[in-house]
């Protein structure tokens, strides 16, 4: 339809539209280069063969090597990994349970409840930092001589943060359950628990994986709530990045540069090989 | 599936203590002299309440700021969001997550790499001729906020406008509305619960955020997220940083109440 209607335009309106297809290609073109460009000073410093790293002096892959050589930057590392996974693991299960008991309640409640859940997704994340911070010296109170602040200070406070964005994106995907289903299970002689397992989770799975994604990516990526709550020494990536002031100092930038170049490619990696598996699933049951 | 309305009452108490409790301790600090958190010694006062107008002034500065780049962002943001909702791209999610990918560097990393271009003499300048420096300056900090926080105002707006009907839209042109009045009578109000979504998404973040300010405004630039981190991780002053943190509260709870009017599922904050 719209073919046929374009085709059948004047020769001056036909300009115009070109004209405005060029301005649309050149404005988006000029979005994502906004968005990229950081990025483009990252990848080139992840492979620039400078140690002053002031300008560039040619391609080299020393840094991707080098960095498993810097102590500090793969202890950070390492922190970082280890709480996204228990962080992500942790506040799926927490978050799938708490969505689907906030789902069952009445809408009144169900409101009062997402505005809840939506406080630390809007709260500055300073504040959300300083509020953990103050409970944990409350605990600590509590408990005179323990050591609260350090690498459990911070799981649990990346848990605070992450269990908030799972149940965000579970909670659509329940919504789209037709209720009868879980009903017909009860009739067909499941208890309401094994119901839960072979009927409502298989349906949220879809949210439930991208609720883990969002929780890990922001778990890997937080710096100032786990700069809040972290102590004795206990530095993740962001954190040591930050503590680092001149960023070429010790080459910080480079190898930080090389480290974010692979788990950038990584990601997109394991993006790509799952839409592949989920393509290649779906057309094998159509 | 009302069986399992027990489930949400662990989860609700979970955040009801670890959001109401320390609301509650901020309320206390304020009105103590108290060194650190040692409440043995403290008595009641009332004298961080004189130091509130410094607060107060960074406040608006971060209000300031932040505006700029919100409105540089909805400036930005809702066209692209139009175009990509509106183009013939068999693949939208890849567009978009060309748009995700950014976000997932290190945003420190990102604002340190803006940091290398802002300045003089240095990485930028040296290979490729442009010397840009607006290290230190409003300008750096608005440019890192926008370049930061851009997808935040893209997604919300994109999700909404993708659900609107087609079939709204070619019966506005039937009905003999042009493209320009089709647009502002019934493309732009069904999107303005993602436009609302995307503001608050940008416009907290950058009015709350210390790291650009601290990377990107070389020191010269005092926004209340810096003033809240001074005051908490190295003046040890807990009483004045809850007294101006519960500032950022009130805003926070104002954005909330607004979210849950427009969108009471949160479906857009994703």
């Amino acid at each position: 339809m719209n073919q046929v209607i374009r085709v059948s335009l004047p020769r001056r309106m036909r300009i115009r539209q070109k004209i405005s297809s060029t301005f649309k290609w050149t404005f988006f073109g000029f979005v994502v280069f906004l968005v990229y460009f950081p990025l483009i000073i990252i990848t080139l410093q992840s492979v620039n063969d400078s140690a002053t790293g002031q300008s560039f002096m040619g391609f080299t892959l020393k840094w991707y090597v080098k960095m498993f050589e810097n102590d500090q930057l793969m202890q950070s590392i390492y922190i970082t990994v280890t709480m996204a996974i228990f962080a992500t693991l942790i506040s799926v299960i927490l978050g799938t349970f708490a969505s689907i008991g906030i789902h069952s309640l009445s809408s009144k409640q169900r409101k009062r409840a997402i505005l809840l859940n939506n406080v630390p997704v809007l709260n500055a994340d300073i504040v959300t930092g300083v509020f953990l911070m103050l409970m944990m010296q409350g605990v600590s109170l509590l408990i005179p001589g323990i050591q609260v602040f350090g690498y459990f200070s911070m799981l649990f406070a990346h848990i605070f943060f992450c269990t908030p964005y799972v149940v965000l994106s579970i909670l659509p995907k329940l919504n789209e359950i037709d209720s009868n289903l879980f009903d017909a299970a009860l009739d067909l002689g499941c208890r309401p628990q094994e119901a839960l397992k072979k009927v409502i989770i298989p349906s949220i799975k879809a949210g439930i994986i991208a609720g883990g994604l969002i929780a890990f990516t922001m778990s890997i990526d937080d710096f100032v709530i786990s700069y809040m709550t972290s102590g004795n020494g206990v530095l993740n990536f962001s954190m040591w990045l930050y503590s680092i002031k001149n960023p070429f100092r010790n080459n910080a930038m480079q190898l930080a540069s090389a480290y974010n170049t692979i788990i950038s490619v990584g990601t997109l990696l394991v993006l790509i090989i799952y839409n592949f598996l989920k393509a290649r699933k779906k057309k094998g049951v159509s | 599936m009302k069986k399992f309305k027990k489930l949400a009452l662990p989860y609700q108490i979970w955040m009801y203590i670890l959001v109401g409790v320390p609301i509650l301790f901020m309320i206390a600090l304020s009105f103590l002299e108290i060194n650190g958190f040692d409440f043995a010694t403290a008595h009641l006062t009332l004298s961080h309440f004189a130091n509130l107008p410094m607060g107060i002034k960074a406040f608006w500065l971060s209000m300031r700021y932040s505006f700029y780049a919100t409105l540089i962002c909805l400036g930005l943001g809702y066209p692209m969001a139009y175009i990509i909702s509106r183009s013939h791209f068999s693949n939208k999610y890849l567009v978009l997550i060309i748009l995700i990918l950014p976000m997932w560097t290190n945003m420190l990393l990102r604002i340190k790499a803006l940091e290398v271009v802002s300045q003089a003499h240095g990485f930028f300048s040296n290979t490729f001729g442009i010397s840009l420096n607006f290290y230190g300056t409003p300008f750096a900090v608005i440019l890192g906020m926008v370049i930061m926080y851009l997808p935040f105002m893209i997604f919300p707006i994109y999700t909404v406008l993708e659900k609107i009907d087609d079939s709204l839209i070619e019966a506005s042109q039937d009905l003999g509305a042009t493209p320009s009045k089709t647009f502002l009578q019934v493309t732009l109000p069904l999107s303005l619960k993602g436009v609302t979504s995307g503001i608050i998404m940008v416009f907290l973040p950058c009015a709350m955020g210390f790291t650009i300010s601290e990377i990107l405004g070389g020191g010269n630039i005092q926004m209340i997220g810096n003033i809240v981190e001074n005051l908490f991780k190295r003046a040890n002053n807990y009483s004045l940083g809850s007294l101006i943190s519960l500032l950022i509260i009130i805003l926070v709870l104002g954005s909330l109440m607004i979210i849950g009017k427009v969108d009471a599922e949160g479906e857009t904050l994703l």
